[in-house]
């Protein structure tokens, strides 16, 4: 007896292990099954129709989303102004390395496991992330999503290849460069920034005068921090599709950036900062460097943390970069397939990018929406100022200024490889000075050729 | 007789039942992966085409890794020379630590502790700390070899090829010293005093001591120790890309000098390109060089266990 009990306890453990054992491994099918069908449930409203997704939801409208993200600080705004008006809407939010965009999404799709609901997508792997099997199409039904209710540069960045619009930009990344106002009275006599605009037409004015800068201060004045971000603001400025079908046109995009680049280094106008490490943020705060590439979130997120000073001097000021200025970052918000509440997502994203009220709550970040009614139907949130930029108002700034003298140019698949190789080449001028422009060309071709094999490189 | 039987044919059963949780991990997280990864090596399986658009290659991946991949010998080189450089470091390095420790008497724990508080440091802050301290501007290194006037500029640790290799072996010997330590310190807990002690008394100094007794003994620790780091050399990623994973920088660090395989295979499946199929080929490969390498170093020792016998 007491033996055939231990055969039934040891069975019954045995089994309970092995079917944990395969509950933990089964996929949440059925649960999002039923969960679509709570979409039309779930609104208390009864006359809401699910297919109606142009209308407003009912403010009592109950319902999750799921979002990984990198950016708290806009998270916790729009999140905060839209439960403001959803109050019985909830978000759950997985913080996630924006490096790590491409990687998760892709292991989700192909274990099959759940995607975000309102899915982020950063710059920098948006080629890829778009071509994904992933995302609505937001331009179709039911979402019907006009995009020339964005600025026009930001278009080719909201499309992937099959001419799907994937997401919508969360706020407008336009770059010009900022300038240490101080630096720009004692070496250029001026700091205004229409006078400086018209100083540096383009970059060859601006290596004269740096050579002039680097002259006067005794070599302890630099016009760039550093090499690589000054590079990358020059093979920005192009506009053109670096990778047309399958030849990766490198001298026509890449040989004018490189050339000035090493003049820059050759006549030690640029410090030798690496971008983005300690020493580059330190260096908002030294006083050693004019001019530095300044998008809209370089204000809150690189110079006003690092440069305390600045906060009562405002000695800081926006302007034009010389022959142009470029689109620097962003991140769009798209639905995913497998979202449990499309309608529900698309009120957020509306409410987010689209809305007057989503504009509020990102101007109170300083960060500007993508949208162009919020800025007809409220024009002050056209304006937004920094105490380190003085009386300047940046949004107007950029708006006004910077943003027309944008060229945008189309994504490719590739273009996170090409850039991550360009970043390669940066860091070996900086470290070889003896490289000429048309050693780093060869050897950009080179990785490039090693990188991406099925490719011409041009 | 027959009745026998059948009892001892049903009590047989019963190891298999329980064994059946274990077997069933090991089938799901181990043996299905393994072969669904080669399975998948076979195909053109990309995250961006997706799945339907999954085709059978045969060993076309294969063919194209082993014979047009110059990034993949790049990185098989790269982890070999670290390998090179490191493991006799550590080996060496833990042994005569250990050697010194052991025989400290009152403050033994102390070090000890000093020692393995690398070991249990989360990689990703020694990643950060390792980029604070050798930044070429602003880095703690470059401010003390100048100060004490080793230097009269800055080196550009992190951006040139050779130095930053230099500064991934630094940090893997400063990070994984206080195990081999451990290991070795248990090890020369078992070596008897008095073979020691009758060495001393019939004339054998401290380096011969060390020499004919200590290492001889130690030998079974040493051979594992070579092996595990062997494998693990392969498996080096943590140190390297946690070195460069700032914004800029490039995949492998300057001049790819500190891709490793493994980032190679992270790179080419998750980062740089979304080939899954390709990956899986890469992981494979890895898998057959690290089969070789074992092979090569267990023939070779037991080789020499067998000349010596």
């Amino acid at each position: 007896m007491k033996k055939s009990i231990n055969k039934i306890a040891a069975l019954a453990i045995a089994m309970t292990m092995a079917a944990g054992l395969i509950a933990g491994c089964s996929t949440k099918n059925s649960e999002s099954t039923d969960s679509d069908k709570s979409v039309t449930q779930e609104g208390s409203n009864e006359t809401v129709s699910s297919d109606d997704y142009s209308q407003p939801l009912p403010e009592d409208y109950e319902g999750t989303l799921t979002m990984w993200g990198w950016d708290d600080p806009y998270y916790k705004a729009v999140t905060d102004a839209f439960m403001k008006k959803y109050p019985n809407v909830k978000f759950e939010y997985t913080p996630m390395a924006n490096g790590d965009t491409l990687q998760k999404y892709q292991t989700a799709l192909a274990t099959g496991t759940e995607l975000p609901d309102v899915a982020w997508s950063i710059i920098d792997s948006r080629a890829k992330v778009f071509e994904l099997d992933m995302w609505e199409d937001l331009s179709h039904a039911p979402y019907n999503f006009d995009i020339s209710e964005v600025y026009e540069y930001l278009h080719p960045k909201m499309v992937n290849s099959k001419g799907q619009v994937c997401g919508i930009e969360q706020s407008l990344c336009p770059a010009g460069i900022a300038y240490r106002k101080d630096l720009a009275k004692e070496y250029f006599g001026t700091d205004d920034p229409k006078e400086l605009e018209k100083m540096f037409p383009d970059w060859k004015s601006f290596i004269a005068k740096g050579q002039e800068v680097y002259e006067k201060s005794g070599g302890t004045i630099y016009m760039w921090p550093g090499l690589a971000d000054a590079q990358q603001f020059i093979r920005e400025q192009g506009g053109k599709t670096w990778i047309d079908g399958t030849v990766i046109k490198v001298t026509e995009n890449f040989q004018r950036s490189l050339n000035l680049t090493c003049e820059f280094r050759d006549t030690n106008i640029v410090d030798k900062l690496e971008a983005w490490t300690p020493a580059w943020y330190a260096s908002f705060g030294e006083g050693k460097h004019i001019f530095a590439g300044c998008a809209t979130w370089s204000v809150p997120f690189t110079i006003e943390p690092n440069d305390p000073e600045g906060e009562t001097t405002g000695h800081w000021g926006l302007m034009n970069a010389p022959e142009g200025n470029i689109s620097w970052g962003g991140t769009t918000l798209g639905i995913s397939k497998t979202c449990k509440d499309k309608r529900l997502a698309w009120e957020f994203i509306r409410f987010a990018t689209l809305s007057t009220e989503g504009a509020k709550a990102l101007n109170s970040i300083g960060l500007l929406t993508s949208a162009i009614k919020p800025y007809e139907e409220a024009p002050e949130l056209k304006s937004f100022k920094s105490k380190w930029f003085g009386d300047q108002d940046l949004g107007a700034y950029f708006l006004d200024e910077i943003i027309p003298n944008i060229k945008s140019r189309n994504m490719n698949l590739d273009d996170n490889v090409v850039h991550e190789t360009l970043n390669l080449i940066s860091t070996t001028l900086n470290n070889d000075r003896n490289m000429t422009a048309d050693q780093a060309m060869a050897k950009l071709k080179e990785e490039l050729e090693m990188k991406l094999p099925d490719y011409t490189v041009e | 007789m027959k009745r026998a039987y059948g009892k001892v044919k049903s009590i047989q059963k019963w190891p298999y039942l329980f064994l059946l949780p274990y077997l069933g991990f090991y089938f799901m997280f181990f043996i299905y992966p393994t072969i669904y990864s080669f399975m998948i090596s076979l195909t053109n399986w990309d995250s961006v085409a997706g799945e339907a658009n999954r085709k059978f290659v045969g060993f076309a991946n294969y063919v194209r890794l082993f014979t047009q991949d110059k990034l993949f010998y790049k990185s098989l080189g790269n982890t070999f020379l670290f390998m090179i450089i490191y493991i006799p470091i550590l080996i060496l390095g833990g042994l005569l630590l250990a050697v010194l420790l052991y025989k400290l008497r009152k403050t033994s724990r102390l070090f000890q502790t000093i020692n393995v508080l690398p070991y249990i440091t989360t990689p990703v802050a020694i990643g950060i700390i390792f980029s604070f301290l050798f930044d070429w501007s602003t880095g703690i290194v470059n401010n003390v070899l100048i100060q004490i006037g080793i230097l009269t500029e800055g080196i550009n640790w992190l951006g040139s090829g050779t130095m930053a290799r230099l500064v991934v072996i630094i940090l893997i010997i400063w990070k994984n010293v206080g195990y081999y330590l451990l290991i070795y310190l248990a090890g020369l807990s078992t070596i008897p005093e008095e073979i020691s002690e009758a060495a001393k008394v019939d004339g054998a100094n401290s380096f011969q001591v060390f020499w004919k007794i200590t290492v001889p003994f130690l030998k079974p620790i040493t051979i594992f120790l070579l092996l595990t780091s062997i494998i693990s050399g392969f498996q080096l990623f943590d140190e390297p890309y946690l070195l460069f994973s700032n914004i800029n920088s490039s995949i492998g660090g300057p001049d790819r000098s500190c891709l490793t395989l493994m980032i190679y295979f992270f790179d080419q499946t998750f980062k740089s390109s979304t080939r899954l199929g390709y990956g899986a080929a890469v992981s494979y490969g890895i898998f057959v060089i690290v089969l070789i390498v074992s092979i090569i170093v267990s023939k070779i020792i037991n080789r020499k266990e067998e000349t010596e016998e």
